[in-house]
């Protein structure tokens, strides 16, 4: 049985809330982050405004802003970004490929995605050092670890 | 450190070099920071003694890399240009629509180079073969620009 609409247009090529909610979330590099949990609208001009995503069981969720989504596809949202709090856990390799540390937090542009300073934890998993801050213009390579472009010796001045 | 006798003509200095018995066992990493393995032989030239490559023992068997694929030996590890392609294996393999069409099998490769030429996919019940033209990216994952739909390959029909 066809709708009646009383919108003024055609409405047939719009997707809704039921399209988004539980589709992967894949980010610039093909990780998946998560599923979309909620679709988030501006309650004012009652715009889209992003998305909520649910990153499993025990993890903490992260809300995307729509200027960050890049497609909305039949199986899952693409995102234009390679999102920035997914970084943390990767081991940081100086430019001679020594270990500096696993990144344990990361500086951002205010609640954006560009990364101020990486927050680099020394030692491993069991026995944890200390922290250190290091700029994002130490960063030569991001991929599945952290490659920086100077020493570990450099990084102390 | 010791005092050395140079006996060289054109060769660089001392301190330009790396010993080579101190990379046995250093990690040998991927550009984006991928730890391909550790080294397990370096391999000269017989002729002219130049550096020519070095094994890596990875979790995929024994690679054999070319110093071509070099970007930095240092006293603590080998970092390569690039990704190596025989550690795509295992990585999952996303359609443009954000379907997981399953994970890389094998890496078909140009020759003996990187350079991929394919990638036989697998899930559960199929197997597809990807030409590396439509590969969108490989980096975390192998993204592919197309719906994948056409060539596939049966579990009981074996890829030649």
């Amino acid at each position: 049985m066809t709708q009646k609409s009383i919108s003024g247009r055609d409405l047939s090529k719009t997707l809704t809330s039921e399209d988004l909610l539980g589709k992967d979330v894949i980010d610039f590099d093909g990780t998946i982050v998560g599923v979309v949990e909620k679709v988030l609208i501006d309650p004012k001009s009652l715009d889209f405004v992003g998305i909520s995503i649910d990153k499993g069981f025990l993890k903490k969720g992260l809300t995307i802003g729509r200027s960050y989504i890049d497609e909305i596809k039949e199986h899952a949202v693409f995102l234009k970004i390679r999102v920035s709090y997914e970084f943390k856990g990767k081991i940081v390799f100086d430019s001679e490929g020594r270990v500096v540390g696993r990144v344990s937090s990361l500086e951002l542009y205010d609640n954006m995605n560009g990364i101020v300073s990486l927050v680099v934890r020394k030692g491993n998993l069991i026995f944890q050092g200390k922290e250190i801050l290091i700029p994002a213009k130490y960063v030569k390579n991001i991929g599945e670890n952290v490659m920086l472009n100077v020493k570990k010796e450099d990084l102390k001045k | 450190m010791a005092d050395y006798q140079y006996v060289v003509r054109k060769e660089a200095d001392l301190e330009k070099t790396v010993d080579i018995r101190k990379l046995i066992g250093k990690r040998v990493l991927s550009e984006g920071g991928t730890i391909a393995g550790y080294i397990s032989e370096i391999r000269l030239n017989k002729n002219g003694f130049d550096l020519e490559g070095v094994v890596v023992s990875s979790s995929f068997g024994l690679l054999y890399v070319g110093k071509s694929y070099f970007a930095t030996v240092s006293d603590y590890s080998v970092i390569l240009n690039t990704e190596l392609s025989p550690l795509i294996k295992r990585k999952k393999v996303i359609t443009i629509d954000g379907k997981v069409l399953g994970r890389v099998r094998q890496v078909n490769r140009k020759g003996n180079t990187n350079d991929v030429e394919s990638l036989l996919v697998g899930s559960f019940w199929r197997k597809y073969i990807v030409p590396v033209s439509a590969v969108k990216q490989i980096a975390s994952s192998v993204l592919i620009r197309v719906k994948y739909n056409d060539t596939k390959e049966y579990i009981w029909k074996r890829p030649k």
